[in-house]
């Protein structure tokens, strides 16, 4: 070991320590592995899976490792519409990560500015907003991602809202939480005492400090973000058909499991789980050393 | 002099860091005798209060004890089992904190509090216990105390809470208690009541103590012997009024000097340069060296422990005294 | 302690007609009611008196507030499909979704709090690990995929289950209910089972952090200098201090477990009031949907008055400031 009093950064420090946790770091490499193969998807799928024309009914419903009439073999099986399933599992990830990333970015910046905002203000806004944000935390956000689904109808748009509707309350009580305790705190008097704009103190000051539980939330939201598109797809109230994302392609392998054809829903979901579970165990990581509880 | 309480021989507590290993306490050796006041100074880092949680066996991992015996009244508690240690710890050798307000269970009222504690080492009926909790309660001055077993540990002052929590320590008569700063948390005027009546507790209920602080000024009026530590090792110890008078480690001389009551008007408080090396990768040099001003050639080794008479320092080239 | 309790009250009462409006703008002021209530080729007459009929010709506030007179009333309309009042058909729904909830929370609490303390108190031990990654899949794992996965492992593969429905009831206080018979017990598991996964991750995670941090603390280790034993300061200290967050817990979670049984009685056709839901916003059948979003509201704003009032009970410094 080199002289630990070296200038090491503390994003490095960090860097080390996350490292040192095999399970956590197996975790990042498996989601950065995922990610990239879904974007990559159109270039090393066999077969466009939204391509109706291009599937051949012959091929539906056979195992994992049948030869199909495209002349690949189809290492996952096929679905009820002779998709590859390994193709579709690929283009699905990529729907499910492109809306619940958007999904995830648009309720971060909605409720990062809502938290910082009533912690900057205090008085008459704070209230109000924050009032708003507890009622609505208070209630499932399935709930009402269930309901917005019903009420805007199917398709992309309407299930973002929907998504971003049910979380965008987490980032902004964590915000108001964290900048709560920053505004308090003397630099903030001091930077406010100087000509600088108030924009500039949030944004420059406040926000800064904010980041480290936002990063928590924000792992733990996409992940959730992902399992709450699935879900609402699975039960009919995400995207259309036409576009299957994971949750969707896992639905209409339901009703053949009971007939034992397991392939078309288990293979989907492990790729499902796989993704939330390694975002879930960098997030822990990540989660366990910014607890300042438990350092010494 | 009465018999010997507690003799603790080369005890080391290491941790093992993710940096490497930081040496906490390191080959510290002192003998304690029934019904005496041990006054152990250092600064913060200095390895005090991991000493006295040492002595206890309560060490938190990645800390561990890697050598040297602590033996009460000729029995070594390093090596002895969890379930002997746990019949040590309360009954025979009971701690006090620095800081009543986080010791205390919040959420369970003093009467259950003192009733575990009581449980942990007799079984006796809930009148009983209550009997003896009542009896300790007003031993420590807390008025009304029969009322007040119900009262919660926010419904008490910090002086009052420190109170309860030197009532728990005495609850099962141990002979010796180690308190870690039980003062530094509280108001200056409550301070000196607290100290005044621990020294007199002790006395009546013949108990030893070992009285961990940063203040010299605390201990020196509680105390009658000191041990000063630095960077985990004990460098110097003697009697109270000795030490003080002629402290013979460059780094006690410092402390001493460094006393608001040794400053002249007009003149800034006199400090000592620079700043404790880290307890990780310690070389073999003095851990004074850099701080201080008679350091030599010589001071590339670590100094041995020298004695002479009751005092005793770690030192090549001590302030004063005989050291031949 | 009484001003406290009046003071809840009236903020209950307050955030229920808030979520009155909302849930009337939400579902009656989106989209034409109309076209639902009435078929697309019925005559202009018909459509006409249906309109008259249900007051859509009144403008927004005066229907808002029939709507709100009618619900005072205790009259939540009649559901389109099932041509029956609402309120009788979520009541006749609604037991099969309690006792699939209260099974889940309470099993879950019961398995997860222990196991959770033990994580937190053994953090480097193998079954603590094991119990995390236990944790961590239930957490992670969308309870849809998990009811799939059983209904595949335990009732189409290795038949010990049935795979949906409720099976034979028995009857208490004119109630109908499944725990009552060995055979209603069987169908009552695996969807249990299934929507207490994730609240049992919650349990263990909540119960593991709070574990870790109280061990830490100073009260821990003044115990332990008192000479108290390790099952002591489990049973005694820190399981009273992490009962204050997971009294929380369990109290918001009863109310999402509500809610999150649609998804679980949905996969084991389960007749509760989840299914009921999902089959009307299939079918836009919107006054169950009304119905069943105030009943959820009402149930959550109840729940929270409850563990509000238990807080005060756990934790005494509250009890005294409040006093």
């Amino acid at each position: 070991m080199s002289d630990p009093r070296q200038a090491d950064t503390p994003l490095r420090l960090f860097w080390n320590e996350f490292k040192s946790s095999h399970l956590a770091l197996g975790a990042l490499i498996a989601v950065i592995l995922i990610i990239t193969l879904a974007v990559l998807a159109p270039w090393i799928t066999p077969q466009d899976p939204y391509e109706l024309s291009k599937l051949v009914l012959m091929d539906a419903r056979r195992p994992p490792g049948f030869v199909g009439s495209g002349g690949f073999v189809h290492w996952l099986g096929t679905d009820a519409q002779g998709r590859d399933i390994l193709s579709a599992i690929l283009y699905g990830l990529r729907v499910s990560i492109q809306i619940s990333l958007t999904a995830g970015f648009i309720a971060f910046s909605l409720g990062a500015t809502l938290g910082a905002v009533a912690a900057y203000f205090g008085g008459r806004i704070e209230t109000l907003i924050m009032r708003i944000i507890d009622l609505q935390l208070s209630f499932p956000a399935i709930l009402l991602a269930l309901v917005l689904a019903a009420l805007l109808g199917q398709g992309k748009w309407p299930l973002i809202t929907a998504l971003v509707t049910a979380q965008y309350a987490y980032f902004a009580r964590t915000t108001h939480g964290a900048a709560a305790t920053e505004r308090s705190k003397d630099y903030i008097e001091a930077a406010l005492s100087t000509p600088l704009s108030a924009a500039r103190v949030v944004f420059r000051h406040i926000l800064p400090n904010c980041l480290p539980p936002l990063i928590v939330v924000a792992t733990v939201q996409i992940a959730n973000a992902i399992a709450l598109e699935a879900t609402l797809s699975f039960l009919g109230l995400g995207l259309p058909v036409t576009e299957p994302s994971l949750g969707m392609l896992i639905a209409n392998g339901f009703q053949y499991m009971l007939s034992g054809r397991y392939w078309i829903s288990i293979y989907p979901g492990i790729a499902l789980i796989v993704l939330i579970v390694a975002i879930n165990l960098v997030g822990d990581q990540v989660r366990d050393q910014l607890n300042p509880r438990l350092k010494r | 002099m009465s018999r010997i309480l507690l003799e603790v021989e080369g005890l080391s507590t290491h941790f093992m860091t993710r940096n490497g290993v930081l040496k906490a306490v390191n080959d510290v050796s002192f003998t304690l005798h029934e019904g005496e006041i041990i006054g152990l100074v250092g600064e913060s880092g200095s390895g005090k209060s991991v000493t006295g949680f040492s002595i206890l066996g309560l060490v938190d991992p990645p800390g561990k004890i890697v050598s040297g015996s602590v033996r009460l009244q000729g029995r070594d508690l390093i090596g002895m089992s969890e379930p002997e240690l746990r019949t040590v710890r309360g009954r025979e050798i009971s701690m006090v904190f620095q800081d009543p307000s986080t010791t205390l269970n919040p959420v369970l009222s003093i009467g259950t509090q003192m009733r575990l504690a009581l449980a942990a080492h007799e079984k006796v009926s809930r009148e009983a216990a209550d009997a003896r909790c009542i009896d300790v309660l007003n031993k420590v001055g807390i008025p009304d105390a029969a009322r007040r077993l119900d009262s919660f540990p926010h419904q008490f002052s910090g002086g009052m809470r420190q109170r309860v929590a030197i009532a728990i320590a005495l609850l099962n008569r141990p002979k010796l208690i180690i308190c870690d700063e039980p003062t530094t948390a509280l108001d200056v005027s409550i301070q000196a009541q607290i100290l005044l009546q621990m020294k007199t507790l002790a006395q009546d209920f013949g108990t030893a103590m070992i009285w961990i602080s940063h203040d010299l000024s605390t201990v020196s009026s509680v105390a009658s012997q000191l041990l000063v530590m630095y960077a985990g090792r004990m460098i110097e110890s003697g009697p109270v009024r000795d030490l003080l008078r002629v402290p013979n480690h460059p780094y006690t001389q410092g402390l001493l000097n460094s006393l608001p009551e040794h400053a002249r008007p007009g003149q800034p408080l006199v400090q000592i340069p620079g700043q404790m090396p880290s307890l990780i990768g310690l070389g073999a040099e003095c851990a004074f060296l850099s701080r201080c001003t008679r350091s030599d050639s010589l001071c590339q080794a670590s100094p041995a422990l020298k004695s002479s008479g009751e005092r005793r320092v770690r030192c090549h080239h001590p302030v004063a005294g005989d050291w031949s | 302690m009484l001003g406290f309790v009046i003071q809840r009250i009236i903020q209950a009462v307050v955030v229920m007609l808030v979520i009155s409006v909302l849930v009337f703008v939400g579902v009656y002021a989106v989209g034409n009611p109309i076209d639902v209530l009435i078929s697309p080729d019925a005559t202009q007459l018909i459509r006409e008196q249906t309109i008259r009929a249900y007051g859509l010709d009144q403008p927004l506030w005066k229907q808002y507030l029939d709507f709100l007179i009618r619900l005072l009333h205790g009259d939540f309309g009649r559901s389109f499909v099932y041509n029956m009042p609402v309120l009788e058909l979520i009541f006749s729904r609604l037991p099969a979704t309690i006792e699939l909830t209260l099974t889940a929370v309470l099993g879950a609490t019961i398995l997860g709090v222990p196991l959770g303390i033990y994580a937190g108190y053994r953090p480097d031990r193998l079954l603590a690990k094991l119990i995390m990654g236990l944790s961590i899949f239930g957490f992670s794992v969308p309870t849809f995929w998990i009811g799939l996965v059983l209904i595949f492992t335990f009732a189409v593969t290795l038949g010990w289950f049935p795979a949906g429905n409720r099976g034979p009831t028995a009857s208490l206080w004119g109630i109908e209910w499944s725990f009552l018979t060995g055979e209603g017990l069987a169908y009552l598991f695996l969807p249990a089972l299934n929507l207490s996964l994730f609240k049992f991750a919650m349990m263990v995670r909540l119960a593991r952090a709070g574990t870790r941090e109280t061990m830490l603390t100073d009260t821990v280790k003044f115990a332990r200098a008192s000479g108290e034993s390790e099952f002591t300061i489990l049973t005694r200290h820190v399981l009273r201090l992490i009962s204050i967050p997971i009294v929380t817990v369990f109290g918001l979670e009863l109310g999402s477990t509500l809610a999150f049984a649609v998804v679980t009685e949905t996969i084991f056709s389960w007749p509760g009031v989840g299914k009921l839901i999902i089959d009307s916003i299939a079918t836009l059948d919107r006054p169950v949907m009304v119905a069943y979003l105030m009943l959820v509201a009402f149930l959550f704003i109840m729940i929270n008055l409850t563990v509000d009032i238990v807080y005060v009970f756990l934790d005494p410094r509250l009890r005294h400031r409040r006093s």
